[in-house]
This record gives structure tokens, sequence and C-alpha cells, in this order.
């Protein structure tokens, strides 16, 4: 019963992940919200990555950035790339009690986001003819996926099923 | 075993051949060379996927956007429905403004054209509406020179007379009414005559036409000039009608205004050299 949950949490997770990145705003909705747009991928994997490093594949992560860079239309492996890295670092964030210690989980989770910007504005660099916007908004993106952060942590500890095994990979 | 396979996948080696593949992808994509198929196969499912996934919020949008624009469309209608009637009151207001326009510099033009006359120019400030009485009231009475007998004309005929003349208003009496008679020659033939109103502002009667008088439909009557009222050669009417009375002595003559009764806003006031022949206009 424990696996089914929690592969339950991953695919369910994954998919609203995968869904809000696609939703747009209504019209009506406020031009400044367009700028605070989480990296809800990211968060996702990097959750799962951190609180159930045993049953979360690095693979299952490669993947789902493949699927993003489908449906973004982003130059194929990119996400995937960023998303290994998301999850090598979280499987390596000190832990106690087989939960990772806040307070490193925080300081990965910045140092994740700023790396995935920044991966991204250099691959959109040779996509786009300008990434000036992306710069300008890049500070706002990461502003919004650490707050979005406390609000995947606190959805995603209903699912969640801690196993009593060490980290896999360190 | 769930969970070592999982381990299995989550090696430094997988690690490693994952992140290369990434790199190797990202290359070949952005060379553009073989991932096109690919691309066009993953635009092609996400499309429909994303307009499912968005379908409620444009929905909503579209919503919101139909209301609102109802909304607009409804509040412009009545700003524009107001901005017609504004305009309506505008246009009627020019029309007014145009016609004295008009008025006002066709007797500016007889002034002009009649240096002998001494004429004040009045405005019509009300008509009397008692039944019988073709009467008027001018804003102009003794202070500005008019008096009681004086000529009021407009620019194309005799108007009338002004019968009481007070500070700053007169009462004229239409030549139209019963009570006043204008003594008038046929230009014509020269054949004086007088003519009185009967109670009709687009008819008058020459009184007392001889069966045997010179005179003729279309014949213009002019002020004759007797009594020192009316300037003479001045417009009165047109013969429109000549039919012998049962007596077979006198005829019945109708003579039509020149004048414009009752339209008038702008008449003058012949306050001095009424007695002098007004020249061809």
């Amino acid at each position: 019963m424990k696996l089914p949950r929690n592969n339950v949490g991953f695919a369910l997770s994954l998919v609203v992940a995968l869904i809000l990145s696609m939703v747009e705003l209504p019209h009506f909705a406020p031009e400044v919200l367009t700028y605070f747009t989480p990296n809800f991928a990211l968060l996702v994997c990097y959750y799962w990555a951190t609180n159930l490093p045993n049953n979360f594949s690095v693979f299952v992560a490669w993947m789902f950035g493949f699927l993003l860079d489908a449906f973004h239309a982003e130059p194929f492996g990119s996400n995937g790339l960023i998303l290994c890295v998301v999850v090598l670092v979280g499987l390596n964030l000190p832990r106690r009690s087989n939960r990772p210690i806040v307070g490193y989980q925080l300081l990965g989770l910045l140092g994740l986001v700023i790396f995935a910007e920044i991966v991204r504005l250099i691959v959109m660099q040779f996509v786009e003819y300008s990434v000036q916007g992306s710069i300008i908004l890049m500070p706002w993106s990461i502003i919004a996926s650490l707050g979005f952060w406390f609000v995947v942590v606190v959805v995603l500890d209903r699912w969640i099923f801690v196993e009593d095994t060490d980290v896999s990979f360190s | 075993m769930a969970t070592d396979a999982k381990k299995r996948f989550s090696t430094p080696t997988t690690f490693v051949l994952l992140i290369l593949v990434s790199f190797g992808l990202v290359i070949t994509d952005l060379s553009g060379q073989f991932l096109g198929v690919p691309r066009q196969l993953t635009t092609w499912v996400t499309n429909g996927l994303y307009g499912g996934v968005n379908a409620p919020g444009r929905w909503m949008s579209y919503s919101s956007s139909y209301i609102q624009d109802r909304q607009k469309l409804l509040e412009l209608q009545r700003e524009q429905e107001r901005e017609y009637q504004d305009a309506v009151v505008m246009n009627r207001r020019y029309d007014t403004l145009a016609r004295e326009n008009s008025e006002l510099r066709q007797a500016l033009g007889l002034v002009q054209r009649s240096p002998h006359l001494t004429l004040v120019t009045a405005e019509l400030s009300a008509t009397v509406t008692v039944p019988g009485r073709n009467e008027i009231l001018i804003n102009r009475g003794k202070t500005h020179g008019v008096l009681d007998g004086m000529a009021v004309l407009d620019t194309t005929g005799v108007y009338g007379q002004v019968v009481e003349s007070l500070a700053t208003t007169s009462r004229v009496i239409l030549i139209t009414d019963r009570r006043l008679a204008v003594p008038v020659l046929v230009e014509r033939s020269g054949t004086h005559a007088v003519i009185t109103g009967v109670g009709n502002s687009s008819e008058l009667v020459l009184e007392h036409a001889e069966i045997t008088a010179d005179i003729e439909e279309d014949d213009l009557l002019v002020a004759s000039g007797l009594g020192g009222v009316y300037p003479r050669g001045y417009p009165v009417g047109v013969v429109t009608s000549i039919d012998p009375e049962a007596s077979g002595v006198e005829m019945r003559v109708l003579v039509e205004p020149l004048a414009v009764m009752h339209r008038r806003t702008w008449l003058l006031v012949v306050v001095g050299g009424a007695t002098s022949e007004v020249a061809e206009e």
C-alpha cells in the first residue's frame, strides 16, 4: 500500500505540474502576474527527490523534462538536463531521520532555481534573437518559485509516506 | 524489487548518461537538422493538449469579455444617444442662427440701399394671441425713437404700423389686421387704392376697387406714400385674384402680402424719411 500511494502522488503531482506550466492566465488577470511564473516541474521533482530519494527515479525526472520540452517547444533535452541536476542535488542533501534538513533544502532550491534560469537563458539565446526580456523577468521567476515551494510542500506532504531507508545515491 | 529497480535508474552512471544524452539532444535540436519530424509530431500532439488545458480559462475570458463588451456597448449606445440629442439641439440652434443671420443681412442690405430712410432695427418680442387681432410686440420704444404711427417693414414688404409706443417696447398692428388700411398704388398702372387686412396672414383685400380700375392679376402693389406713414414705392403685395362683385360696380381683389407674416424675428421701424420715395430695390 505504501508504494502505490507514493506512485499516485508522483503521477498526480507531475501531471498537475505539467498542466500548471501550460495554463495561460485569463486576459482579465493583472499583467504583473505573468512575471511571477514558478518553475512547477522543478519544484515537484525537487520535492520528491529530497523527500523520497529511494522511490523517485532520475529517469522519471528526465522523461518528465523531455515532455516539458515537447510541450513548451524548447530544445529537446534542456529541461531533462535541468531536472537531472535537480534530482542529483535533491538526493545529496544532508538529512536527519531520512528527511532533508530544511535549511539545506531551501538553499539547494535557491541554487537550483537560479541554475535552471541560467541554463534556460543560455539555451534560449540560441533560439531567440534576444533574451533581454527573459533576463529582466528572471528575478521574478526565482521569487515566484521560492514562494510557491511552500505550497508544494504543504500539498505533497499529505501524499507522502516516508520509507525508512537510506539515501540511495551520494 | 521496485526500489532496487529505481536505485538502478539513479546510479551515477545513469546521471552521467542522461546528462550526456540531454546535451546531445540540445545540440542536435539547436542545429535544426535531425529532430524536425519529432518536433512536428510533438507539436501536433501538444497543441491539442494546450487547447484542452486552456479551454476553461479561454471560455471564462470569452464569457467575461462578452459580458464586458455588452455592457460597454450599452454604455456607448447611451452616450451616443445623448450626443445625438445634443447634436440635434445644436443643429436647430444653428438653423435658427443662420435664419436670423440671413434676416439681419437682408435688413442691413435694405438700410444700406435706402439711405434716405432712417430705420431702426427691432426684434420681435412677443405675438399677441388674441383671436382677430394681428399684433406683435417689438423691443424698441420711445427711447429708441420709435413713436406711434410709424411704419414697420420687413426686408420684403410693408409689415405693419406702430400703434402704441412705450419706453422700450412697442405694439405693432400688422397689415393683415382688419383695423389697418394701407394706401397703395398699382406699380404697373399707377392706380391708387387702399388695402386692408381680413384677419388672415396670407391675404389682404383691396377695398372699393371699381370694375373699371386698371388692375390685373400679378400686379405689384406698392405703398403710395399718402399720409406720410409708409415709404412711397415700398412693396406691399401682389394681386392674386380679381372677381366682379354681384353689384357689377366693384370687384373683389385679393392680394397676397409680400412681408413674411409671423415668421420674422427682425423688423425695421421707419423713424424718418418715410415721405421720400424708396429707391428701386
